[in-house]
């Protein structure tokens, strides 16, 4: 398993390199440029060539490429050119906004995929089987960025129950330490700012989780339900293993292969793809980042965000596998595949 | 007796009342499928008034004269507007499911029956892709070659490639392993043969049924794109910029939001129940 | 202000809306409320996005910082939206040589920046140092605040006396004084630049009616009413600039009191807003212009009779009604009503006339004629391309429209090669009129060269001396007479570009509001010193 773990971070700079390239050469291949933005309101001929000039756009691809690559190499993920900023810090101000973004949608996508899925599993073919298998395929259906407006027009507009934007309310001061801001609350020992924060987070999370929680549902059903059929389990079953026990040890551990497969793909989607719920509910996470970076052509950025996504998608990926290993005893006795 | 015979009779009535409830209720979603397939081609016909070049009383009601669902800001009928705004996301949607089908199952095909280090490299291409940011690429796409039909079904595509590559990619590894195969092998042919005219065949169906269950995904994908105005190309209608448009009017005419976004939903719902029922055929084919 | 009577049918009665509003809005405030500080009373801002970092050299856009930057900082001088001539700000006053070349102005005594700092002519003219001195330290890499002052007309900056700032000019330039009042004009704390050198940005002094106490990026901005401002410590205690980029979370917060100012949501929703209790909407000034800019090189484009014909076919009152619920203005011609250098007849220069722009195409032989528009897939801009579009192809035109994000835009705009039509948007940072002409219609501008590439045409040499001339001009009557001139000049000569209409960003303030500047946040600046609570 450690040679597994080794093989795979071993892979990772691969993966980097060839994303950043990409995306490097992708960004470089659309039309228009930074200067053209920041150009845009007041330019004349000589103003735009110096533009080109102090931005290092007039070197050859090869050269902007070269320079790129160096300052990654030595962990220097440049700076913004619409922004000023280091891309660092903005990366670090946006990620955690999209981590707490994905972690509760995954804790609600979680909660009610897999209540519906077991709840389905227990009576195949019932009434409630039924009827629970169509909601989930509904909320699989449902597009998200309407399903976040029509959350917005019934919960805040019409009921008032939940503010509709943004990560805190207005009146709350709040000094980000960390920008998670539940562990900044616990850090600086304010914890009057979960309640708010909590208020903020439900609709984006419900959202986002909701709409996921369909394809959960339906995996964790079909895998509880073929487990429950295979030998070991009515083996148990005939041994006179409580049904609780059976259920809990046997059968559930089982389907947990599939369903953490499935887990750990979503958490990875909801990572890089949450940029729909960013826009609809104001959330300022990195995927929003990206896609405004990539519309004003502010490179940096945008392959900084890019970089960092893969990253995290890798390292996500890394750990459904290992869990999956874990939960699995027949691959743990394997040495790697 | 007379009894009996007549509760079996009534049983036997509920019995079959059940089968042909169960059988309405299979060929609903066919059926609703259909119907989307039908109106998106008779839109012509069936479309009250042009959907772009009408022009009426801008932000009629709904239920107004001559326009049952209303106008929008710009006069142009509303009912219209959705029946031909149905054919962006069909054409879309399926063309993008054929694209990313076509070219991730070839390459699946190929890594999967090479196996070895080729199998390694090319499935290792396929992680290298699916950690590439999936709204990055599509906006990459769309920005470099601009907004057109053709590129919003490229931009899906792309996003759908890896899960038909690896999907192939295993069916493929599996059947490489069977004895036909190696037969097939031993007896001289060339690896084109064996890929295409002895696994391919055997790989086809199960990439199909595939191929309907994620149909859904392609629509919402592609209506996603749409609402964040990449691709859109006004003032043909398209529902995923419809509901973009309509979002400001929620509080004015409500409708012109969420009609587009309920027909991408009943779309979506419809085609995933289709894949779904052909999945479970296609699982206990196989099981038998 | 001319607005075509609009009221679209409604669906839901405004009364009823106004209720679903109200109840929301009491019960949003009662769980999630946290207490305000100290019962300061908290102006909240609507923000599209921030960025965080104000240095004033690298500024580049509408978004955040003009907002921050009205707010925190002040410069010599002060447009206010309403008055056409710049007022004193820093400045308390100021002298003009005769030769039209050296400006002197005179420093308010007794102000202070808000770390404490002196504010004297020696501050002033270390603001202005980092500008024109390529090696000052301070100095941000990309800095265009010397262009937006003046570029090389701008020959050094003095402190003859304590109190006494000086501009040298190597040529008149009457519109230097309104320049002064752009946002990147403010004058910075010496102290403070001493300190954080090319990190002023992010620690970020200046001597505004606010002053910065706590910004988080992509979130909010606090600011807290400043002592030692020059009119004196605003009644408003503190206001909270919150991002609230979606126009549907906006009018929600601003039912239920969360939000108290914005001028970020959409035409289509003002008569909503207007009917309810606690909310007004604030009459703005239309400063911005959506102008239609041609390709003088262009195939057919470069016959001037094709380009009259394309300025008579747009149906303006059509794109008033529809692209912007009646809340526009029918245009003159480049310069809007509320500035000077307009006159009422300029409005037969931009009217709606089908026939006359079918004749006209017919004589050049162009009926018919392929074109390409492109415009920005975001904000009005797609809704008043389709209208605009409709109108051209309604005179016998083929025109497509491409509609495009904001990068492929802006890339194929300043690219004459790369685009036909082209949608133009000029809103006023200060109205001189000036600003609507120099930066892009004289020759040299990228303005002039690329998108509309009139630079060539034989008019342009005529239209270059009249922009000159009217900017020598010092006395604002006889200034804002050589403004009405160019106007008709350019249209009748040239027509680079058609007029489309005027309009504004719709303001809505709470109810409890008063005294908002509702010109300036109607064209994108920011001033809210004067605002106070009524109750």
């Amino acid at each position: 398993m450690i040679a597994e773990i080794a093989r795979r971070l071993a892979f990772l700079p691969v993966t980097l390199f060839v994303v950043a390239t990409l995306v490097f050469l992708a960004l470089r291949a659309l039309p228009g440029s930074t200067v053209d933005m920041l150009a845009s309101s007041f330019s004349t001929a000589g103003l735009r060539d110096q533009l080109i000039a102090q931005l290092g756009l007039d070197q050859p691809l090869w050269k902007q490429y070269l320079i790129y690559v160096g300052d990654l190499v030595r962990g220097d993920l440049g700076r913004s050119f619409i922004t000023g900023r280091d891309v660092a810090t903005m990366v670090g101000e946006t990620l955690p906004v999209t981590i707490e973004l994905a972690v509760a949608s995954l804790v609600v996508m979680m909660v009610v995929g897999l209540g519906m899925g077991l709840a389905a599993a227990a009576r195949p073919g019932s009434l409630l089987d039924g009827a629970l298998r169509f909601v989930a395929m509904t909320l699989f259906a449902l597009p998200w960025f309407w399903f976040g407006i029509l959350m917005i027009v019934v919960f805040s507009l019409w009921l008032g129950w939940l503010p509709a934007f943004g990560r805190l309310p207005s009146s709350v001061t709040y000094e980000p330490v960390t920008n998670f801001v539940l562990i900044d609350a616990i850090l600086t020992g304010r914890p009057e700012l979960i309640g708010p924060w909590l208020a903020h987070l439900t609709l984006p999370a419900l959202t986002v989780g909701l709409t996921t929680a369909g394809m959960l549902m339906r995996l964790a059903r079909a895998g509880v339900i073929e487990t429950a059929r295979l030998d070991f389990v009515r083996s148990a079953r005939m041994k006179g293993v409580p049904p609780g026990r059976v259920f809990f040890r046997h059968v559930l551990r089982n389907a947990a292969l599939g369903i953490l497969t499935v887990i750990g793909l979503q958490f990875g989607a909801m990572l890089g793809g949450s940029v729909v719920a960013e826009v609809v509910f104001g959330y300022p996470g990195i995927g929003r980042m990206m896609v405004d970076a990539v519309l004003t052509r502010d490179y940096a950025v945008a392959q900084g965000a890019a970089l960092v996504l893969a990253v995290l998608y890798v390292l996500v990926n890394l750990v459904t596998d290992l869990a999956y290993r874990w939960a699995d005893p027949r691959l743990r006795r394997e040495p790697g595949r | 007796m007379a009894d009996s015979a007549g509760q079996k009779i009534a049983a036997g009535g509920v019995a079959s009342l059940r089968l042909s409830a169960g059988v309405a209720l299979a060929a609903l979603p066919w059926l609703v499928a259909a119907i989307f397939v039908l109106a998106a081609l008779l839109a012509p016909w069936l479309a009250p008034h042009d959907p772009v070049a009408g022009r009426a009383a801008p932000m009629q009601q709904m239920f107004s004269d001559g326009h049952l669902l209303g106008t929008d800001a710009l006069g142009r009928d509303t009912l219209s507007r959705l029946l031909f705004g149905l054919r962006p996301m069909l054409v879309v949607s399926l063309g993008a499911v054929a694209l990313a089908l076509a070219a991730g199952g070839a390459y699946g095909l190929v890594s999967g029956t090479a196996g070895g280090r080729t199998d390694w490299a090319m499935m290792r291409a396929v992680d290298i892709l699916m950690s590439f940011p999936l709204i990055l690429a599509a906006i990459l796409v769309l920005a470099a070659l601009g907004p057109s039909l053709f590129n919003v079904t490229l931009a899906v595509a792309v996003s759908q490639l890896p899960i038909f590559a690896r999907l192939a990619r295993a069916l493929a590894a599996g059947e490489a392993a069977r004895d036909y195969v190696l037969a097939a092998r031993a007896a001289g042919f060339s690896e084109l043969h064996v890929m295409l005219r002895e696994v391919a065949p055997n790989i086809a169906r199960p990439l199909l049924v595939q191929a309907t269950s994620v149909v859904a995904l392609a629509a919402l994908t592609a209506a996603a794109l749409s609402y964040l105005g990449l691709g859109v190309r006004p003032p043909a209608p398209d529902l995923g910029y419809m509901v973009k448009e309509g979002q400001e009017l929620l509080f004015i005419a409500p409708e012109q939001a969420l009609l587009p976004g309920l027909l991408i939903a009943v779309f979506a719902l419809a085609v995933s129940f289709c894949g779904d029922q052909l999945a479970d055929v296609e699982r206990r084919g196989g099981g038998a | 202000m001319t607005t075509r009577d609009f009221n679209p049918p409604t669906a839901i009665t405004r009364r009823r809306f106004g209720q679903l509003l109200g109840l929301s809005g009491a019960a949003l405030a009662l769980p999630w409320r946290v207490e305000a500080q100290d019962g300061v009373e908290t102006l909240v801002f609507a923000l599209p996005g921030l960025v965080g970092n104000f240095e004033p050299h690298t500024w580049v856009g509408f978004g955040d910082t003009v907002h921050v930057m009205d707010t925190a900082a002040r410069g010599l001088t002060h447009m206010n939206f309403t008055d056409p001539l710049p007022q004193p700000a820093i400045a308390e006053s100021w002298t003009i040589s005769d030769d039209g070349r050296t400006y002197d102005f005179r420093i308010r005594e007794g102000l202070t920046f808000h770390d404490g700092t002196a504010l004297d002519a020696a501050a002033v003219l270390r603001t202005f140092r980092r500008m024109i001195d390529e090696d000052d330290p301070t100095r941000p890499e990309l800095s265009f605040a010397l262009d937006n002052l003046g570029g090389d007309n701008v020959t050094g900056f003095e402190a003859p006396d304590a109190m006494t700032f000086r501009i040298n000019l190597a040529k008149p330039d009457a519109a230097i004084l309104g320049r002064l009042s752009r946002p990147d004009m403010v004058i910075v704390s010496p102290a403070a630049l001493e300190e954080y050198g090319q990190e002023i940005g992010l620690n970020f002094v200046s001597c505004g009616p606010y002053r910065i106490v706590d910004v988080t990026p992509n979130e909010r901005v606090v600011l807290e009413a400043f002592d030692n401002f020059y009119k004196g410590r605003p009644e408003v205690g503190r206001i909270v600039m919150q991002v609230i980029p979606e126009a549907v979370a906006q009018m929600t917060s601003l039912a239920s009191g969360d939000l108290t100012v914005t001028n970020l949501i959409p035409h289509s929703n003002i008569d909503r807003l207007e009917g309810m209790d606690q909310i007004r909407i604030e009459q703005s000034a239309a400063f911005i212009s959506a102008m239609l800019a041609m390709n003088c090189e262009a195939g057919v484009l470069s016959d001037i009779r094709v380009r009259q014909a394309i300025n008579k076919a747009i149906d303006r009152e059509a794109v008033v009604a529809e692209a912007f619920f009646g809340k526009a203005e029918l245009p003159g011609y480049i310069t809007p009503a509320a500035e000077q250098g307009y006159a009422p007849e300029h409005r037969r220069l931009s009217e709606y006339d089908p026939e006359g722009a079918r004749a006209l195409l017919e004589e050049a032989g162009a009926t018919g004629a392929e074109l390409s528009l492109i415009s920005e897939n975001s904000g009005f801009w797609p809704r008043l391309g389709q209208v605009v579009e409709r109108s051209l192809n309604d005179v016998g035109l083929n025109v497509t429209t491409e509609y495009l994000d904001g990068g492929t835009f802006n890339g194929r705009l300043f690219d004459k090669e790369a685009h036909e039509l082209a949608f133009l948007q000029r809103s006023a940072f200060f109205p001189d009129p000036d600003g609507r002409f120099s930066p892009l219609f004289a020759s040299g501008t990228a303005g002039a060269d690329e998108i509309t590439a009139q630079s060539g045409l034989p008019a342009q040499a005529r239209l270059d001396e009249m922009i000159a001339a009217a900017n020598a001009e010092s006395d604002p009557e006889a200034r804002g007479q050589l403004y009405v001139e160019i106007n008709t000049y350019m249209a009748e000569e040239i027509m680079p570009v058609a007029a489309v209409v005027n309009t504004f960003l719709p303001v809505a303030v709470s109810e409890t509001l008063a005294g908002v500047n509702a010109n300036a946040l109607g064209t994108y600046r920011t001033f809210l010193e004067d605002t106070t609570f009524t109750s």
